[in-house]
Formats: C-alpha cells, structure tokens, sequence
C-alpha cells in the first residue's frame, strides 16, 4: 500500500524516506497450515534461533533488541531492550521470562491471530529471548478465552519439543528451555504485568506493589521479564534481520511496525500490519475503507478502551506511533482503534466503558473498587437520563481522586477515558441531567437477627445454609 | 541493638535513625507520629491495599504509601503535605461511599478507625447519593459474626489465618466492590485463636459474638491484667462497665510475651469470677467470722504433720507469703505444688499456646524449688504418710479432682481450704476451714510465665465476694500467732463479722 | 456415596505438568481446568480435590474460582452463552441483536440458566474479536460475527441435539428459567453455635467456653467501689507498677485503639 507523503506542519513532522513495507508479523497468518511446524521450517524458522542459541553473546542480543528501538506492544510502549537490561544478575535465584498473551483491552484483537494461526513465530521468539536473558524457563500466559490459540499453542510447544528446539539441551547446545502455557480465567486484570504474574503464581489476579519490579523481583520473587506476544514475536525478526532493517520503518522514537486492530464504523474493519508513523486518518481511510456510509467520524479512541479519545480534529493532526499520541493526551497502547460514528451515544458509549472497568477492577486496593463502581454509577445516570445537575462535575473529581492513589493503573485507564470524554464532550453531560427516580430501602444489618427473625426460623424451620450477596450481575 | 544497617532520614521535619530494612510506617510509628492505617499490622506481611497511609517523599511525584515504601538514607518524608493531606481524604471518601450507616448499631463504634479518620482526614460531607453495594452478614465460627456491608477488605484477617494462626479458613471471595471474606461450605472460622480477627479488624465487619451488642465501649473503662489461663501469661485489657461488670478481655501489646494476640479461651473464661464463688468464711461447712475461720486455720497448722498444698495458680507473693506462714506456724510441714495436668503446646506458626494451663509453675519452681507440680502432686499421693492438716491453696477455676488428688485429700484428717469457689473441693468431706480468697481479676500479684518473664498485675474490678486476697490473710494469721518477722503485716485488713 | 476424584488420565496429566512448574501452588490455575473437563464445572467438591492436589487451603481455591469469571460452575447451563457486552460489540446494537435472538429462542435473559439446566446466557467483558461484531462464545467454542441467520441456526443445532424445541423455552406453559446463581454458601448471621446465646455475655461455669451457660448469678455484690479502681481509657501511665519488659508504649492502648 503506498504511503502519501504528507506535508510537514508543526504538527505533522516529515516521514521518513518511504520504504516499501510487507506485513512481517502477519505475512502467513491467512495460509490454513501456517501454525504447524513443517509450514515454520519450511519458511526458515527456527534458523535464527539456531544460529544464536548457544552460540552468540547474550548481551549481544540484548544490545541489537535496544538498538532496534523496539517497543512494548502490550500498551505501555517502555523499550523492550531497555527492560531487559533492568534484569538483575547476579541473585542467585532463576530468572523468568513472562509472555503476556492476555489481551483483554477491549479493541484489541492482535494477538490471537499470532496465537491461533502463527504461534511457532511466538515460541522461536521466545527461545531467542530467554536465550538473550539468560533464563531457562518461559510461562506464556493465555487468557482462558483463547481456546483455539491455546490448542494451536500447546500443539506447537510440544512439536518444538519434539524436535529438540525446546526441552533440555535446545539446539544440541547446553541450554535448557521450559516452556510452560499457563490459562487464565476471565480476568482483564491479569493482563497488568504484575496481576498476570499472581495469577500464573497461582492466586487471584491481584497486582502487586511497584517497586520492586518485576525485573528485580517478579515470578515467585524472582526476577523476570514481562512482555506483550507481538513484542516477542518480533524479536526473532530483529535479530535476524538487525536493528537498522526495524528501524526503516517508523520514526526516531517509535521505529517498527506494529499490527492495529480496527473496529468500529469504517467498512473494512480488520487486523492491519503498518509501519508505524503513518497517519491515523490515512489509515483509516485507506485500510479501514473510511467511514460506513451515511456516518460521519464523532471520535476515535486510538489506544484500546483505556485510551483517551480523539475528536475529528486531533484525528487529522494525528500520526500512529508513541509520541504524537501522547502530545494529543492520549496513547498508542495496544493499537485498538476504534471509531464512532456521529450516531454514536457517548453516555452510553462511557457508560458502557465504565461498566467495563468496574467489572473488572480486582478489589485489592480502595480508591478503584470503590471509585469504578462510583464512576459507572453516575455514568449509568447519565446514559438513562436523569443525572444530577452536579454530577460531571463530580465525576471529574472522581475520576482525579482515582489517579495515581492506587497500586496498578486499572484507576487510571478508568479515569482517563472519564476525564477525555468530559473534556470534548461536555454538553452531552449536561443534557441529562433529569429527575432522579427513588431509590429502593434498603434492609439494615438488624434484620435478620431479632428475636422476631428467630421466632420465624422456629416456627418455618432453622436457617439453612444460606447463600448471600454477590449482588446482581447481568 | 541489630546489627542491620541505620539510615537517617527526617519525619516531619524530625530526625529520626532506624534500620535500614523498615518502611516509612514503621520507622513513624516508633517515633509517635501518626500515620493512619488499616491494612497495615506490624506482625503481618503488607498488603499496601487500603491506600490510607500516603505520605510524601521529596523528590517523588506522587504521594506515596508508607507501609510499603523502604527508608533510604536522607528521605524526607512529610505526612502533613497538601498532596498526601488531599491522597488521604480523597481515600477515606472512597472507603465511606458503599459503607453502611451503621454506626448506631455497630459494635466497633467508639473505637473504630472509620470513624476516627474520617474525622481527622476525611471530608465533612458525604457526596455519594447512589445506592450502596451490600454483601452478605454470616457467621463465621463458633465466636464471630461477619458484616460484609461494612468490610473494607483490608484482608488483616486473611492474613492473619494465613500468617499467623495458619490455619487458612478465610478467604476472598468474588472480584472489585463485591469482594467478600468467607470460608469454605463446611469450614468455619473456628481454630482457637479467631477471635483475634476481631481485633484486627479495623471496622466493624468482623464482631465478637460473645461481646455482640454488649455495651457500647465508652460506656467501658479499662484496667490492664495478665491472663491467668495457661503458662504464656498474654498481657490483657479487662473493660468493664460501670457496675464493674467484665464484658470482654482483649490482649494489650507485649513484644516479648505475646506480641499482640491472645487464644478464644483465655479471652472468655472470665465467667468464674461471677458463678460459684465462695463468699464468706466457713468453718467446718457453717458461716463463720474472718476473727474464728483464722483462728481455727491457725490452730489446725500448728496443731502438727501439716502439709502444704500450693496450685500453679497462685501469685508469687502468695507462695512467697505460703512459705513465710508456714515457717512461723509449722516449721516442720512439707510443700507440694499441683495444677492443671500440663497437655502438649499449641504450635501456630505466629503464636504457641501453652499446654501447661497454670500462670505459674514457674512461680513453684521459684519459691518452692518444686520443678514439675505434676510429678509434685503425684509424689505425694503415692506416699502413704498420714497427712494431720492439709492446707490447699487452691484458686484454680474448673479443676478436676483427680483420683490422686482425692486420695491426698482421703489422708488428711482436716483440710484447710484458701480458694475463691465453692466447687468440688469446698463440697469435699473433710474441708474443716475455707477461707475465701480473690480470682486473679480482684487482686494484685505476680505471675512468671513460661519463658521466665515475671509480669505484675493489679486488680481490674472491686472484690465481688467478701473474700480476700491469700496474702492479706495469711499475714492477718501471722499477726495472730503473735510472732516477729512476718513480712507482710502490712494493712491490716478491718475485722469483718 | 464415593468421594469424586480426577480420572487416571487427568491425574498423569497433573503429574507431568508437575515437572513443569516451581511449585504445586502455581499449578492451581491448569488443576481448575482439569477439574472443570472432567466433572463439566467447578463445584465445591472439585475445588476440594484442587485444593488437595496443589496444597492449598480450600479457601483460597474459592477465592480463584469466584475471581476468574470463566471458570464454569454447576449454575451455568450444560450449554454455557457468553455474549460480549464491551463497547466495540455493543455499538450499533449487534451485542443486544444476539442477545434477542437467544431470549427469542431459549426464553434466556441474560444472567439467567433455562428451568432444566440445559442453558445458560451471560454477558462477558471484550472476548478480542472486535472486528467482527457480535462476539460470542458457547462454552469452548468461539464465534464472531454471530447474528442473524448464523446465530439461529446454530442455536438450532443445539436444540436439536438435546431433543429440544424453542417451544420447550418460549412456550406458554413452559418453566421459567432461574438467575444463574454464582453465590458462595455462607452460614447466616443469625445462626449460632451450641452454646451461643443471642445476647448476653455468656456465663460460664468454670473453664469450658463451649459448655452449657450458667444461669445469671443470684449471689449479692459489693457496692462499694473504692475510686482509685475506675481509670478511664488511656494508657497506664510511666511508672505505675507494671514490671512487663517489652512492653511497647506505642502500642499499648490509648483511646480505645489496641488493634495496634
């Protein structure tokens, strides 16, 4: 697909020298054979994990992974090489590579597909980088709705392990390599670095105290090294291929590619390999088809739910990668984009979003279990029509109360969007504002142990196990 | 007095030094500065989930958690930032918004942290006006009762089942503002430590089902004893209420006896200071005056062949005062010490209770020489001696005669009883003279726990009977038989007819 | 009555995972999915064989099971409806369009299992399909772009492998279905223990908590009550003559707080 130079403006700096681009990640995933192991080799897999595994100095790999100045995927966008080199040595204990195949950021569908249809890709990136760090055992952790991606995935460790490319002594070199596929259960929380490593330890998905941080003290205390599949996956293309050929692409702080997924009101909605630094209007345009027809573009949230939206204006200005996200308050994260439509209800889209995030929050620390379930109660107020006349206002503050107080940023990918959608789309906050419809009486605590209570439970029988609580969920 | 590491750092302004392994909370609290508090204990692990404890360090942007942040040499920590002021308010809004106005019937009232931060660092209005999430009440074990509505689930008490009692039975259940605490179908919190849960539970979601609806605590007031119950003498807090009534003992904080915890039995057996007491002197099963009960005790010990029988549950000065008298009375008896049989220690992981369930046998150890009242006891029995009078000083609830207590008894042709109830052995035959003494709530003394430590107590509560304590009575027959060098003739006790 | 267990091919498949992990803890994630195929949902008995496979308190393995919200428990229908509820799903009313067509044919709200167990609807968070609205999933099997014709067809399928019709679910006359019950069974506050009394501190008669309770003491009290006896709720001050070394100051009482 050629890329249109744009012009530059303060807003739009200069692209780089167009270089064609083929999807790199991507490239096999519509062959039906591609997750099998014969249709990897066939195409030079695991040559490179050969190549190095035993053979090249650890650092060396390390250095090429920052130099290539790859990216996080997952959402966050910190530098893969740089991380790696915040692991510690020298501790005695085993060091762990985490792969964090969660993906539950609503809009996010990239990952699956390397799973479900490339997933050797994975496992020789993941040979490539405990090689890098030096560590014997990689948990790849799936989450539990991934049914196909986790078949096709054990299907291919346990190919590799036939083959002696992973197992004790890979590669006929020294180096052993266990790779363990850990499930998850439905819980978006296990997709935060450290609530997916509470969960693989064997507890409930609660994340833990930052610092210490995973590179120094992470699985079962000890350190580790969390990254997203697409990042993994692409390791194996760097070192093959070197830093400079990753960064042709891209621009000076987020070179590469990266796999976006569209969703929403455009007519090709899809998964689209593209390097980064091209313009998001363009990409829609021109991968997505542009808007249905009939709909005008009201916002785009860029970044997965947790994003902060676009208005058709910040589009326009808008460049897909890392900084001219953030310059526009808001993030690259994992590359959901999703458009709305003018048809599109925003309080019910942030009702919606807040439900989301409420659902999801694990409970452990006080200001998100207490303030998502605020947030989606004053949004749900908005969406049905009858908020309170100063209810925005409090949601701001709510929202700002949730920020930085908490022990993961679940509060802050709750609050931002909160805050974003107040920001550009205030006056529709506003208009509903109506009558409150009466709130139900609630039972106190001293109902169910007067002695009326007990005379009841003589003469109807004694209580019974008795199940409580939970709330309604539908 | 370690050899860690000290780092400096300033509090509020104040110099402080500590080892270099604290966190911020703890190096504040050992210097009396508040730092609010709910999911932080210092003898579990931290959980750093209750977000209340924010403080600001220079040079960090944000306000951070104390109980989870490390000291570091030249850290300048300040509670009382506008930013940690605002992270603290905006927390206790948080806290407060799905809790239910339960206050007016909740037990924790008067003594609850909700309350106490709230007024110290939380808003002055509440600005929720939602419908609140409710969970479910339940009973958690045989001594405590769960509200749910009002947990924060601060998980103290999941850690502490896990921690320190081991024992597991509690848990989180669901996800996000429905989290609850629960145990499993079938499972109940019932290892003899739960009800220390009730104590840790900073609000009012986890109640003592004995102290339920009692008596609202600021209508308590407090004295501090030593429980009695078993050789770890925990440290206690005895409220009672304004008749002197005991309505509940909670353990007070003693790092080196029982840290800050205490079992389910030592907590509620205080009923035997109320039932079953012996209130006036008896002199061969008749009411008799102090003036003629003493004088009949003292004519049967010096009447010859006396033998002393002194429980593990007397103070050391009334062994002390036991030895004094018998040195002036009857210079020839001999001592034997008995108590409660001694069953194998209770070993949790934070906490052991003890399996001799005597204050002091340390004390017979020290004043008597007698190492193993057990083997005392059973010494004496096997020994067929005839026994003139026996004096027993008993003071131990619920004890069990024993057949080869009852065959010492047997031998003895009068027995001359120092005890606060009128039990089993007041009701055996040959109790010729019964004096009735004090429990452990009503009079001072000492009692040395099984690791040496001799801890003092004074009385928390008035006597409930005529008795008196076995120090002032025995002093009271030292001043009758007339003779010199008595050590305790201190007060007089008053004649009472 | 035998006490359930994992089937011989389920344990060796437990055993070598084994080799795989540090510690049987870590184990309790891949045990639950064990337990979840081999019985068809997680309930409290199969949480008791993971808690004794992995050695953890059974406690604990509730908490997991009531966390993750895929685990499929007894109170989800044999044939288990996920419909993504997330944003991407939701517009455009394609969340609510396969919804309809699950009330239509199987009477199901959702949050609702049918009367004979067979079926169940739910609403889930973002299932990474957002592409292709709506999203769903039937127990192990995925679906996207699941409305319209599609989605009544297979719903058919279904129906037709359990012998059933729509009728069976819509019709008059036919049992409504129940809330799908994800509830945790608690004893209730109101019950109490042998010995307990509702109100009351408990009498007891000499050292057994747990035996019969002693009826209120008729004895006569003393009603003089020297002064010095009655201190308020401070902490004993320095100097008083309590010899316990150790004794922390900060932690001893003061204002009622002893919870340290």
């Amino acid at each position: 697909m050629a890329e249109t130079p744009a012009t530059p403006t303060p807003e739009v700096p200069a692209p780089k020298p167009f270089v064609p681009f083929e999807p790199v990640l991507t490239r096999y995933i519509h062959d039906p054979d591609a997750h099998t192991i014969e249709h990897f080799l066939a195409r030079g897999g695991y040559e490179t994990a050969r190549r190095h595994v035993g053979v090249t100095d650890p650092a060396t790999l390390v250095a090429t992974v920052k130099d290539s100045g790859l990216r996080g995927r997952g959402g966050a966008g910190f530098p893969t090489g740089m991380k790696w080199g915040f692991l510690a040595k020298g501790t005695g204990k085993p060091t762990y590579l985490a792969v964090n195949g969660d993906e539950s950021e609503p809009g996010t569908h990239k990952d699956r597909h390397i799973l479900e249809k490339d997933p050797h890709q994975l496992l020789e990136g993941v040979i490539l980088t405990c090689w890098a760090i030096q560590s014997n055992h990689a948990f790849i952790y799936l989450r539990g709705e991934f049914i196909l991606g986790y078949q096709r995935l054990e299907a291919a460790v346990k190919a590799a392990k036939e083959k002696g490319f992973i197992g004790k002594g890979i590669f006929g070199t020294g180096f052993d390599l266990k790779v363990t596929v850990v499930r998850g259960a439905g819980a978006y929380i296990c997709g935060e670095e450290t609530g997916m490593l509470s969960s693989i330890e064997g507890g409930r998905g609660y994340p833990k105290i930052k610092p210490p941080f995973p590179a120094v003290s992470g699985l079962f205390k000890c350190p580790t090294i969390v990254n997203n599949v697409e990042t993994i996956a692409n390791v194996t293309h760097i070192v093959k291929h070197g830093a400079d050929w990753h960064k042709q692409w891209g621009t000076e702080k987020s070179p590469g590619y990266k796999i976006f997924c569209l969703s929403g009101a455009v007519k090709k909605p899809g998964v689209y390999e593209v390097p980064l630094g091209i313009r998001m209007i363009d990409f829609i345009n021109e991968y997505g088809g542009g808007l249905v027809e009939g709909r005008t573009m009201k916002a785009v949230i860029p970044g997965g739910l947790s994003a902060p939206l676009l208005t058709p204006e910040m589009v326009e200005k808008c460049t897909l990668d890392y900084e001219s996200l953030a310059g526009l308050g808001s993030m690259l994260g994992s590359g959901g984009i999703t458009v709305l439509h003018d048809g599109v209800d925003m309080m019910s889209a942030i009702y919606n979003t807040m439900r989301f995030y409420h659902h999801e929050s694990c409970g452990q620390c006080t200001p998100c279990r207490e303030g998502t379930g605020w947030l989606e109660k004053l949004a749900h107020k908005h969406h049905a029509g009858h908020a309170a006349a100063g209810d925005a206002d409090l949601l701001a503050d709510v929202a700002k109360n949730m920020r930085g107080r908490t022990i993961c940023v679940l509060a802050d990918a709750a609050a931002m969007p909160m805050q974003s959608y107040l920001q550009h789309f205030r006056p529709e906050f506003d208009k509903r504002v109506g009558e409150a419809p009466r709130v139900a009486k609630v039972r106190t605590a001293r109902d169910e142990i007067t002695p009326a209570a007990k005379r009841d439970a003589a003469v109807h029988g004694a209580p019974s196990v008795e199940k409580v609580g939970m709330g309604d969920r539908t | 007095m370690s050899d860690v590491k000290q780092v400096n750092l300033t509090i509020d302004g104040r110099a402080v030094t500590v080892p270099a392994d604290w966190t911020v909370i703890r190096a504040a609290h050992a210097h009396d500065i508040d730092v609010p508090h709910y999911c932080y204990h210092p003898d579990l692990s931290i959980a750093g989930n209750c977000r209340i404890c924010m403080v600001n360090v220079k040079g960090m942007p944000r306000p951070v958690v104390g109980c989870a942040t490390p000291v570091a040499e030249g850290m300048e920590v300040s509670t009382m930032a506008p930013d940690a002021v605002e992270a603290r308010k905006g927390v206790m809004e948080f806290l407060l918004i799905n809790h239910p106005l339960d206050c007016p019937e909740c037990d924790q009232a008067g003594e609850c942290k909700l309350q106490d931060y709230s007024v110290e660092h939380g808003r002055d209005h509440g600005r929720f006006t939602e419908e609140k999430v409710r969970k479910s009440k339940a009973t958690m074990g045989p001594h405590v009762k769960y509200w749910g509505s009002r947990c924060i689930v601060c998980t103290r008490c999941v850690r502490f089942t896990d921690e320190i009692s081991g024992t597991g039975e509690l848990g989180v259940i669901y996800r996000g503002d429905r989290s609850e605490i629960a145990t499993f179908p079938g499972r109940t919190l019932d290892n003899p430590l739960s009800m220390n849960t009730v104590d840790i539970c900073p609000v009012g979601a986890l109640v003592s089902s004995d102290f339920l609806y009692q008596s609202r605590v600021w209508n308590l007031h407090s004295n501090p004893s030593v429980c009695g119950d078993c050789a770890v003498g925990c440290n206690t807090r005895v409220d009672l209420d304004a008749k002197d009534q005991i309505k509940r003992i909670v353990p007070r904080r003693n790092d080196a006896v029982n840290k800050e915890w205490m079992c389910d039995a030592g907590r509620l057996s205080f009923g035997y200071a109320y039932t079953g007491r012996l209130h006036k002197p008896k002199v061969n099963g008749q009411d008799a005056t102090w003036r003629a009960a003493r004088a009949a005790a003292l004519a049967l010990l010096e009447g010859g062949d006396v033998v002393a029988l002194v429980s593990a549950w007397n103070t050391v000065e009334t062994m002390t005062t036991v030895k004094d008298l018998l040195a002036t009375v009857a210079p020839a008896a001999t001592v034997a010490g008995y108590g409660n049989p001694v069953v194998a220690d209770q070993v949790f992981p934070g906490f052991t209770i003890s399996g001799d369930k005597n204050p002091n046998a340390a004390g017979l150890r020290q004043v008597f020489g007698i190492a193993d009242a057990t083997a005392s006891l059973a010494a004496l029995a096997a020994d067929t001696r005839a026994i003139g009078t026996l004096l027993v000083v008993h003071n131990v609830p619920g004890f069990a005669l024993t057949p080869e207590f009852r065959a010492v008894l047997d031998r003895a042709r009068n027995v001359v009883l120092f005890d606060f109830a009128s039990g089993d052995l007041l009701r055996y035959g040959n109790v010729s003279v019964a004096l009735p003494t004090l429990t452990g709530f009503e009079k001072a003394g000492t009692f040395i726990n099984r690791d040496g430590i001799a801890q003092a107590f004074e009385p928390v509560m008035p006597p409930v009977t005529q008795g008196m304590p076995e120090t002032e009575i025995m002093a009271g027959m030292m001043q009758d038989a007339r003779t010199a060098g008595a050590r305790h003739a201190g007060s007089l006790q008053t004649e009472r007819a | 009555m035998t006490a359930k267990t994992l089937s011989p091919e389920r344990l060796r498949q437990f055993h070598d995972w084994a080799d795989e992990y540090p510690n049987k803890r870590s184990m309790l994630m891949m045990t639950l999915r064990l337990v979840e195929e081999e019985f068809g949902s997680i309930d409290d008995e199969g949480m008791r064989i993971a808690a004794d496979l992995c050695g953890v308190n059974v406690a604990h393995v509730q908490g997991m099971v009531t966390f993750y919200t895929h685990f499929k428990r007894p109170a989800h229908g044999k044939h288990r409806f996920m419909v993504c509820a997330t944003l991407m799903c939701a517009l455009d009313g394609n969340t609510d369009a396969a919804l309809a067509q699950i009330r239509a044919k199987l009477g199901l709200q959702p949050g609702q299992t049918s009367a004979d167990g067979l079926f169940s609807c739910e609403k889930v968070e973002c299932l990474a399909d957002c592409d292709k609205p709506p999203v769903l999933q039937k127990d192990n099997e995925h679906f996207c772009s699941m409305k319209g014709a599609v989605l009544d067809e297979y719903i058919d399928s279904l129906l037709a492998r359990e012998g059933k019709t729509p009728a069976d679910y819509t019709g008059a006359g036919a049992p409504a279905p129940v809330a799908t019950d994800l509830r945790v069974a608690v004893l209730p506050a109101a019950y109490t223990f042998p010995g307990e009394t509702e109100t009351g501190a408990r009498r007891f008669d000499d050292k057994n908590p747990h035996g019969p309770t002693v009826p209120e003491p008729q004895a006569p009290r003393t009603t003089a009550i020297p002064p010095a006896l009655k201190t308020p709720l401070t902490a004993p001050v320095a100097g008083t003559p309590f010899r316990n070394p150790g004794a922390s100051a900060t932690h001893d009482h003061k204002g009622g707080d002893h919870h340290g």
